[in-house]
């Protein structure tokens, strides 16, 4: 990696075979990658105190902020209430204790946070509100800890991502009709390259941004 | 009374005061039949001051948390005035004001925080459906530069508005088929707890105002509630799925 130092990347959320792919090649570009299990703001703070002592290292925090149990395909009126605070509520509210943990534990020593989103929440996605609904309330709540932080020299950063790329499901959560221009598609390897360049000096004044990892498709404004 | 909304039947909740009673106000002027869904005594002013105008509106006491009293505010509406053409999601957490760090926020806070903003909007979005399917009807949601823009003093907040945006959006592609119509509204408006503020600190009108280009916060039924109207209205049925700023110029990066 490109930076100051060695950096110790973090992964907080997903699905524990995507996190080892994606750890790998992140260390493959030179960090050192810890799995954090917690999903309590406590556990994470613990956990990522403790890797930071392990490692040593200047840290970049990333959440992978969706899980496979979101991506059913369901209107919203055939979900139960329990299936919303599943896919909708309960995840926003991980998302919330992640980012207390990380403010808390970055406060003194900055560092980069990064948010991995499905572009579902950029595009909107028939079957998918809960996970839309989500998406979107992650990525103001990163932009707002993004303003907060920015004087603690945290930076707070979302990738929105092709769904597949980050969890395995049998239905794409995506919204159809719009291909995406013919760049190369998206990938664990693109994932973890854009990632790597977001935790080096050049990204050092970007924050509060969404950077769209679709191949182009959605381009939002 | 005779309008634009004429005939048309309105649910809106959070509409005991602030920009939830403009809302009412202004639609109730314009013909139609408001149901001010409200849990508190403050949605009875709502009432009599459409009254006294000459519209009509009653109130239904109705914690929007609440599965059961929403189905039932929606299913009373329609026993009586025999449809349903749309609904204002208008309420917050008693929170939503709040000015609180984001390392500070508790659980119970940020349920409530959810509570309001999500549970509710998808209550109201399952009990409502067919009714609005009938009707070919709309559902417009608050979200808030909050959502928009992420906020320092309000990061709890902030997330519910930017994931009603999402809901916004998911929704009224699955509603197209419908002819439903759903959007969000981000409003820069003025309300009880801002001029409370402004009286105790006079120069924060100032420090608000400076980048607003129309120079001012807008008002709840004159500037805000205007567009709520044409929303609802049968003039914005090609309408769906967008996020519309009525916040007198201050965003403008959409």
């Amino acid at each position: 990696m490109r930076h100051d130092g060695p950096v110790a990347v973090a992964i907080v959320g997903g699905e524990s075979d995507l996190v080892r792919l994606l750890a790998r090649r992140l260390d493959a570009r030179g960090g050192t990658t810890i799995a954090i299990a917690a999903d309590t703001a406590a556990g994470i703070e613990t956990e990522l105190r403790a890797a930071a002592q392990s490692c040593g290292a200047t840290p970049a925090v990333v959440r992978i902020g969706i899980r496979a149990a979101q991506t059913v395909d369901s209107a919203v009126i055939a979900t139960t209430a329990t299936e919303w605070a599943a896919r909708a509520e309960h995840p926003l509210s991980e998302a919330f204790h992640f980012h207390q943990a990380a403010a808390r534990f970055l406060t003194d020593r900055g560092g980069r946070v990064i948010v991995v989103l499905p572009t579902t929440g950029l595009s909107g996605a028939p079957g998918f509100t809960p996970l839309a609904t989500a998406a979107e309330g992650e990525r103001s709540l990163a932009k707002a800890q993004a303003r907060i932080s920015g004087t603690a020299n945290i930076t707070v950063n979302c990738i929105a991502v092709t769904p597949s790329v980050v969890v395995v499901t049998d239905q794409e959560p995506e919204r159809g009709g719009l291909p995406a221009p013919a760049v190369p598609a998206p990938d664990l390897d693109r994932l973890a390259d854009l990632i790597t360049v977001l935790c080096g000096d050049a990204f050092a004044g970007v924050t509060g941004q969404t950077i769209a990892l679709d191949g182009g498709r959605w381009m939002a404004p | 009374m005779t309008g634009p909304l004429a005939g048309r039947v309105v649910i809106v909740t959070g509409a005991g005061d602030g920009l939830g009673r403009g809302i009412c106000l202004d639609a109730a002027a314009k013909g139609a039949v408001v149901i001010v869904a409200a849990p508190r005594d403050n949605a009875a002013t709502t009432v009599e001051l459409i009254t006294e105008r000459g519209g009509t509106a009653s109130w239904h006491r109705c914690d929007v948390t609440d599965a059961e009293g929403v189905a039932e505010c929606i299913q009373m509406t329609v026993a009586t005035h025999g449809a349903l053409h749309a609904v204002v999601h208008n309420a917050t957490s008693r929170h939503s004001s709040t000015p609180v760090p984001l390392v500070d926020v508790t659980d119970d806070e940020w349920a409530d925080h959810a509570a309001v903003s999500l549970r509710a909007a998808y209550l109201l979005a399952v009990n409502a459906h067919r009714h609005l399917a009938a009707s070919h009807g709309r559902y417009v949601l608050m979200t808030s530069p909050a959502g928009m823009e992420g906020s320092t003093t309000l990061p709890a907040y902030s997330a519910m508005k930017g994931a009603l945006r999402g809901f916004t959006k998911s929704l009224a592609i699955e509603w197209g088929p419908d002819q439903i119509g759903v959007a969000c509204i981000s409003p820069l408006s003025s309300s009880p707890a801002l001029t409370r503020a402004y009286e105790q600190n006079p120069a924060l009108e100032q420090r608000l105002t400076q980048h607003i280009p129309i120079g001012r916060v807008g008002h709840p039924e004159h500037d805000i509630a205007p567009v709520v109207s044409f929303l609802i209205g049968p003039e914005s049925s090609y309408l769906t799925g967008q996020t519309i700023v009525v916040d007198g110029g201050r965003f403008t990066t959409l």
